[in-house]
């Protein structure tokens, strides 16, 4: 069975939380993300499907929901940003298409727009990347996060090997700054 | 040294901006794959600014409830303060309702009041199944349980799956107006009707001369022997195994008028007990076999008491209701490899007050 399947057809877990949120923030999301919840579900689904888990994660479900959620809150991020003016109207309630009610869209407080800072925007790419990693690669790359990793790493443990060598090709794809781990990086 | 969080961190202090939604949404849904210092940077960031910690907790229980969850969370909340006290959890959709009582701090007992309609009809498949019904989450400091199937329930420390309830069966006639009163009429016209046929059976077995024997065997049954394993051939004074061989007594019973004359006959009034008991709030479930499937030898019958160490009297009858095996147990299965002849067969599981579960099974 495939992720399409598993969480994103119809009456799946992950399907029913998108569609409640999707419904719960439409006002906000059409502007972004489609105005039809087939468009928001097929985007959410797209970006899942390209994360291509490691497979050694115990809970391959509560990784594809929580990556589902991170997505839906990126794209709500970039929608509120995008236009700050729209605030949203209040409803007496809303029932979603298996008839869970929903309390009122979270309208206060938001983030205030503004620029995303590349520490942030690593911060986030990084922590969906690390969902294709093994174990004992995520844990290489948070000691490398955590500076526990030196440039003594070189020789046998370079981070020309995955999952560093992986992990600057990711970088340099999305363009991001790697300032950070160049300098364990022998090549650099 | 700069590196991607000091950077992060150091544009939130200048320019009093917050973590983006996204930012919280990863520190609560990817936690356990975090970096010590992604952590507590954003723990840090959280302590000190109230806009950012208010985002979170609106994020967190927002996320509960659009996954159909907020109401597990409150209930779990609901038993921090309250110990041997069950409180009833129904799920989003109505479906499914268990009743969970805190034992201990950590401790929990589940009982399953309700299922889906669609699970009566498929008690074997309870196991699979239980998966529907809880997305309990367990709340114990800052672990949080999310559980998809009964093995999960099972591998969970903090929880003790004490038992599955069959759920009430509702009857499937005409509700009119005065519903109620139908279907309490139709109760004590079924329960009437079904105390009339005891009456002939009965009636019908007495007269006849080795029908006394069977009805003789089904009574002692109920109080059962106390200990061991007894085997229908065996010879001693325990009378439930003075009972014949089920060949004997299914030879004999073809030639009785009145009687099942087939060996793949139901037998109407096990039949109509084991309907009674499965309507009920019963409290053993059957896992397996399904109720009226095909077996081979050996085969494993499996079910869920109500709690542990539960010592029920475990019983093969032929469709002739004559025993022909019984035996103590006190488990979740037993493994049966005598042989049998082909026909209809059922098990009943009895406690010292009653009949706990009643199944059929075929021998082709």
């Amino acid at each position: 069975m495939d992720i399409n399947e598993k969480y994103f057809s119809n009456n799946t877990r992950g399907y029913k939380f998108l569609n409640r949120f999707y419904l719960k923030y439409r006002e906000f999301l059409t502007k972004t993300a489609g105005s039809e919840f087939e468009d928001f579900r097929n985007r959410i689904f797209f970006n899942i499907s390209g994360i291509k888990l490691s497979g050694d994660w115990i809970n391959e479900e509560a990784c594809i929901l929580g990556a589902m959620k991170i997505e839906c809150r990126m794209l709500l991020d970039k929608a509120i940003k995008s236009k700050p003016e729209t605030r949203l109207h209040k409803s007496d309630q809303i029932i979603g298409e298996d008839g869970i009610s929903i309390s009122e869209p979270l309208t206060t407080p938001l983030p205030q727009p503004h620029e995303i800072p590349e520490g942030e925007e690593v911060f986030n790419m990084i922590n969906l990347y690390k969902l294709r990693l093994k174990k004992g690669e995520r844990d290489f790359l948070n000691n490398i996060i955590d500076e526990k990793i030196k440039t003594e790493i070189g020789g046998t443990g370079s981070m020309s090997v995955n999952p560093g060598e992986r992990f600057f090709s990711f970088l340099r794809e999305n363009k991001l700054n790697y300032k950070m781990f160049k300098k364990y990086h022998k090549s650099e | 040294m700069e590196n991607f969080l000091s950077e992060y961190s150091k544009f939130l202090d200048e320019t009093n901006h917050h973590l983006s939604l996204q930012t919280i949404a990863t520190y609560i849904n990817l936690y356990d794959s975090l970096s010590d210092k992604e952590k507590l940077f954003i723990s840090n960031h959280l302590e000190v600014c109230k806009e950012c910690t208010e985002s979170f907790n609106l994020i967190f229980d927002e996320d509960l409830e659009l996954d159909g969850m907020k109401n597990v969370i409150s209930l779990f909340r609901q038993l921090e303060d309250k110990e041997d006290e069950a409180v009833t959890f129904r799920s989003a959709d109505s479906l499914v309702e268990v009743e969970i009582t805190r034992l201990s701090k950590n401790d929990f007992n589940l009982r399953f009041v309700s299922l889906p309609s669609r699970l009566k009809q498929e008690r074997a498949a309870l196991k699979v199944n239980a998966k529907y019904i809880l997305r309990v989450l367990a709340m114990d400091m800052e672990t949080m349980f999310i559980i998809h199937s009964e093995e999960d329930i099972m591998n969970l420390d903090s929880f003790e799956l004490v038992s599955l309830t069959a759920p009430p069966v509702i009857p499937e006639i005409s509700k009119p107006a005065e519903g109620v009163k139908v279907n309490k009429n139709f109760r004590y016209f079924a329960a009437a009707i079904i105390i009339a046929l005891a009456a002939v059976v009965i009636y019908f077995t007495s007269k006849s001369g080795t029908g006394l024997q069977n009805e003789t065997v089904s009574t002692q049954t109920e109080t059962g022997p106390t200990s061991g394993e007894s085997q229908v051939g065996k010879s001693n004074t325990n009378p439930l195994n003075q009972t014949e061989p089920a060949e004997q007594n299914i030879a004999e019973k073809k030639q009785q008028p009145g009687n099942v004359s087939d060996v793949f006959s139901p037998n109407a009034d096990l039949e109509n007990h084991m309907k009674m008991i499965n309507s009920g709030n019963t409290r053993v479930i059957i896992i397996s076999p399904a109720v009226g499937t095909d077996v081979r030898m050996p085969v494993t019958f499996e079910w869920i008491p109500w709690g542990k160490n539960i010592t029920l009297k475990f019983e093969i009858l032929s469709n002739q209701n004559s025993p022909v095996y019984n035996s103590l147990i006190n488990g979740r299965e037993l493994t049966i490899d005598t042989k049998l002849d082909p026909g209809l067969y059922y098990w009943k599981l009895t406690s010292s007050d009653s009949t706990e579960a009643l199944g059929k099974f075929f021998i082709r």
